[in-house]
């Protein structure tokens, strides 16, 4: 018998035995199969809340967007402007600190004093 | 030729700020300078002519102030001036009842370390062998 001959007689048997079935074994197929698409069509329905998620927040982007390069901005101009202030001042200003250290009511060597220094560290400590 | 341009600059200011090329005004201003003027480093010269020009500006008494304390100034370190700047700036950052007690604090110290004056004069010292008086 070849492998043509064997496969033929298995299929006439499989169809005589389906015929044959008895309702107890073809209400548990039947069940088996309710539950199989069951599940899948829960599957499929989770996929579509992903990717309906993805779509809210893509349309609250789209919503918000004014804001959201607003506040990215605010944040670099912040940036900009501690950066800027870690800088050496500008010559003018320097000057004019310099003229009133000069003009000062207390001398400049109170100024490198180093208790005057400690003083400025702890302005409310008593010595 | 870009860096002969800087140093041909850098030459060109310094001598701008020799005593000789400043004005007749601004040597009266900064005269307590005149023998050590050329010998300061020119961006130190550049920075007290700064200061100078606002000189017109100040009060008679910031005026003398600002010429008695201009040599003393102009002999501190870098650090020591940098250091200045930085206390100033804190100084002023204070509120005015802290800075008003710094300042206090800083008078108070002053006059302890000034040397006793005596209130009364002295009695001069007898010479040896004088009969002491009693």
């Amino acid at each position: 018998m070849n492998e043509h001959d064997f496969s033929k007689k298995l299929v006439t048997l499989l169809d005589t035995d389906v015929n044959n079935i008895s309702d107890k074994v073809a209400l548990d197929l039947r069940a088996a199969r309710h539950s199989a698409v069951a599940h899948a069509v829960s599957r499929q329905s989770s996929g579509v809340g992903r990717s309906g998620n993805l779509l809210h927040r893509h349309s609250w982007f789209s919503q918000h967007r004014t804001a959201v390069i607003g506040a990215v901005l605010i944040a670099v101009l912040l940036s900009v402007l501690g950066v800027w202030q870690m800088l050496p001042q500008p010559a003018d200003d320097q000057a004019e600190i310099d003229a009133a250290l000069l003009t000062d009511d207390l001398p400049v060597h109170a100024y490198l004093d180093n208790h005057f220094t400690q003083w400025l560290k702890n302005p409310s400590s008593e010595q | 030729m870009l860096v002969w341009s800087g140093v041909a600059l850098a030459g060109g200011k310094d001598n701008a700020t020799q005593w000789q090329a400043l004005k007749p005004a601004q040597q009266a201003i900064l005269a307590p300078l005149a023998a050590q003027w050329n010998t300061l480093p020119p961006a130190q010269r550049e920075r007290l002519l700064a200061v100078e020009a606002r000189y017109p500006t100040m009060a008679p008494e910031a005026r003398q102030r600002f010429q008695a304390r201009l040599k003393n100034w102009a002999s501190l370190t870098k650090a020591e001036r940098i250091k200045a700047r930085e206390n100033y700036k804190k100084l002023k950052k204070l509120p005015p009842a802290q800075r008003a007690a710094i300042k206090r604090r800083w008078e108070i110290k002053q006059q302890a370390s000034e040397p006793m004056k005596p209130s009364m004069p002295s009695p001069p010292i007898p010479p040896k062998g004088a009969p002491s008086p009693s």
